[in-house]
């Protein structure tokens, strides 16, 4: 083949090119510490990489829907836990106040107590997280016992937090299972109880402490069902927070650069590239006409 | 016997000779960089003998050299291959670029992308499910959903553009191919002219071949020469090109035919889109014609396809996203009631359901306690929670909206983009391989053309040397046969 001086020069350039071209994507792919920076780089990769980063941002918000959620359930699980002390203490006053012997103004007394403990449960009824009523159902910006004596608008419906890939989990305890109706729930139970207690009718005080020993074990049931799902919530946190570092490892291993393997390749491309510059040197300069005089 | 100056006419011959030869390897030399120049060479004949009679029988006696012809080096089959190549590189060139400018657009993957605001927008709403008596919440649901609306609108007003782009290309491409034709053509005459006077317009063929290496970048070329019957007794040729695959006469000879532009049926978001067409003249007769472009050939077919094909259904893609967006978020959405009891709601407005018109409700823009988040209720919510969960499936569809959904989009909303996104990956990817190819074959074509027609300087140089020494011989002989006249003209002179 009959080779000139351009095809020299041009073929060089070419090489030239070649080389800085392979130098530049490696260098990108080192910098941006990213295999994948557009989607021709890997068409499947890029649509696995799409659907992991997608399920990594449901799955951190799962995470903190879970956080909150064990939080809030935190929260109301102590709440009844004050109530089941304050029923207990309620019970032991009933006991007393059983007791036939006692004078009418120790009774009173003791009503005076179960009032101030019904008080604090009326109170306890319309607890807070932030702005939401715990015990009000979805019905959050309603007081389960309105302070204005207005009829109740809560409801017994649950709350419930998305933790997952059609997984909602219930986290509120209803407040009307909890406080019962306005005739026979819990509040009328001590509101009969300090009546009897003032009137002197220890049959009726007697009486109370089985309704009062039910109601006991009503928040008792409760709070061990909340107990149980802040359980699987917690396992929940934990499974989540499992999935969210295998899907990154995933993300990772689709669109992350392998240094070693990059950084070889680098340095070799810089090699080839060296070595074009120099023979590209040594084989343009001369021809015939250096030599001829 | 021949004449005494002979020797002296033998040598004038042998200096203008060699000194024509010297200037042809001048213009060599001085045209070794030039763009589709081939070098020339000088064709060197021995002149017809001088027939002299000696004992009794005739003798050829040599009579020197002349300068016979001026012919370049070039090979038609080679062009031939370089501009089928150069075609082919071309198309996938323009391919390439098109597809590399609209994986800009779409940019993927990245933190600034479509797939990265979809994300966030069903994040959101499941962020406001666990908080709906929370206001925050609640417009960030609504900014959110404002990005994820400014990217479709940002996407599809880049892919508009891009089409508008590829037209005016389209544009400049047909007056570039009338400018070739025409200048061809007027060659085509200059050429004529000098071959019926019998010259050899190396320089002037050069020039046109040149412009049909150009040709070839736009649309495939097919030259044909043959030799014009109306001249019988030297070489004077009839020089057509034809355009496009099956060929369609672009020049005959002395007669280009022109193409033109109509604005026709409007492309995306209403752009003009101009249609190729013959304009009437004797070799299409009837208006309307469009050129063949063939198959995978040239710069114009790879603009027309990416603006009337690609770009139109990629932009079809990204609106058919934004109305399962729409519509899958307004299905739930409206099922759902406000805090003020409000029902039927939709989020989205229900009536622009592509990517260029895609736009909240003006119910949510006016209040964003418009947002649906569940029964009514301040702390529902259900509807919020179905919503996000569209962005792993159709689950909180109702079962024949799941069928539809899936039919069209597959598992998820999510999955589609990915799909369309995977699927220009794949085609940039093609592109880019098919470029690289075409590089390469290319580049093997264009050196077989170099080794052929390239200037080599050593082989001028070497050139050089042997007719400047054949000059300066011829120039001793001038010296010697002066001596020798001399010698003649002193004969018979006594001192």
């Amino acid at each position: 083949m009959r080779i000139t001086n351009n095809m020299l020069s041009q073929n060089l350039l070419r090489n030239l090119e070649t080389a800085q071209g392979r130098m530049d994507q490696l260098q990108n792919q080192l910098s941006s510490g990213h295999r994948i920076s557009r989607p021709s780089d890997d068409p499947v990769g890029i649509q696995n990489a799409m659907r992991l980063k997608s399920n990594i941002s449901s799955v951190e918000q799962w995470k903190s829907n879970a956080d909150a959620a064990v939080d809030y359930m935190n929260t109301t699980d102590s709440t009844l836990g004050d109530m089941t002390s304050m029923l207990q203490r309620v019970r032991e006053l009933t006991v007393q106040g059983a007791n036939g012997t006692l004078a009418a103004v120790d009774k009173g007394a003791i009503a005076d107590e179960v009032d101030q403990i019904k008080e604090q449960l009326k109170m306890m009824a319309n607890t807070q997280i932030g702005s939401k009523y715990i015990f009000s159902g979805t019905a959050t910006d309603k007081e389960l016992i309105p302070t204005d004596g207005s009829p109740s608008m809560a409801n017994g419906s649950p709350v419930s937090f998305e933790v997952g890939n059609n997984l909602s989990i219930d986290i509120s305890v209803s407040g009307q299972t909890l406080f019962g109706d306005a005739d026979s729930g819990m509040l009328a139970t001590l509101d009969n109880l300090s009546a009897d207690l003032r009137s002197g009718n220890s049959a009726g005080v007697s009486n109370s402490l089985t309704k009062i020993d039910a109601t006991v074990n009503n928040v008792i049931t409760l709070r061990s069902g909340l107990g149980a799902r802040t359980n699987r919530m917690t396992a929940l946190q934990e499974q989540l927070d499992y999935t969210s570092v295998n899907l990154q490892a995933n993300l990772s291993s689709i669109q992350d650069v392998d240094m070693a393997t990059t950084i070889t390749e680098f340095t070799n491309s810089q090699n080839v590239y060296k070595a074009a510059l120099a023979v590209g040197a040594k084989i343009i300069q001369p021809s015939l006409v250096d030599f001829m005089r | 016997m021949s004449s005494t100056f002979f020797g002296l006419e033998l040598s004038r011959r042998a200096l203008s000779s060699q000194q024509a030869a010297l200037n042809i390897t001048g213009h060599n030399i001085a045209n070794a960089n030039t763009q589709g120049y081939s070098r020339q060479i000088a064709n060197l004949t021995a002149t017809t003998p001088y027939s002299i009679p000696s004992a009794g029988r005739n003798l050829s006696l040599g009579s020197g050299v002349t300068l016979d012809t001026v012919t370049r080096a070039r090979d038609a089959f080679v062009d031939h291959q370089l501009r089928g190549e150069t075609s082919k590189q071309q198309y996938w060139t323009a391919k390439q670029d098109s597809l590399t400018k609209i994986e800009d657009i779409i940019n993927e993957p990245s933190d600034n992308s479509l797939s990265n605001d979809m994300n966030q927008f069903w994040v959101a709403w499941s962020d406001l499910s666990k908080g709906p008596e929370n206001a925050g919440a609640r417009s960030v649901v609504k900014e959110r959903a404002l990005t994820l609306i400014d990217s479709f609108h940002a996407i599809s007003t880049q892919i508009s553009d891009r089409q508008k782009d590829l037209n005016s290309q389209v544009k400049v491409q047909i007056s570039q191919i009338n400018v070739y034709a025409n200048q061809i053509k007027d060659i085509n005459g200059q050429i004529k002219q000098a071959e019926v006077s019998g010259d050899n317009p190396n320089d002037l063929r050069d020039s046109r071949d040149k412009l049909v290496d150009e040709l070839s970048k736009i649309v495939s070329v097919r030259v044909t020469e043959t030799p014009d019957s109306n001249f019988t007794d030297r070489q004077v040729n009839l020089y057509k090109v034809d355009i496009g695959d099956p060929p369609q006469t672009l020049v005959n000879d002395g007669v280009a035919s022109q193409l033109q532009g109509v604005p026709s049926s409007p492309g995306i978001g209403g752009n003009e889109i101009t249609k190729v067409q013959w304009v009437v003249d004797n070799s299409y007769p009837v208006s309307g014609l469009g050129p063949e472009l063939g198959q995978n050939m040239g710069t114009l077919q790879a603009n027309i396809e990416t603006r009337d094909d690609y770009l139109t259904s990629l932009q079809g893609k990204y609106d058919t996203l934004a109305k399962g967006i729409v519509e899958a978020v307004n299905k739930l959405h409206q099922g759902g009631i406000t805090g003020n009891g409000d029902s039927g709601i939709s989020f989205f407005d229900s009536a622009k359901l592509t990517a260029s018109a895609i736009s909240l409700d003006s119910v949510i823009t006016g209040n964003i306690n418009n947002i649906v988040t569940g029964d009514g209720n301040s702390g529902d919510g259900g509807i919020a929670t179905a919503i996000s969960s569209l962005s792993t499936g159709w689950s909180s569809l109702s079962v024949t909206s799941q069928a539809d959904n899936k039919l069209i989009y597959g598992s998820s909303l999510g999955d589609y983009y990915g799909a369309t996104v995977a699927k220009l990956g794949v085609d940039t990817q093609q592109a880019n391989r098919m470029k690289a190819g075409e590089d390469v074959l290319l580049t093997n074509v264009m050196n077989q053309r170099e080794s052929n027609s390239g200037v080599s300087l050593d082989e001028e140089m070497t050139n050089l040397i042997k007719f400047q020494k054949s000059y300066s011989a011829a120039a001793r002989m001038v010296t010697m046969m002066d001596d020798m006249l001399s010698t003649i003209m002193n004969m018979g002179i006594t001192r």
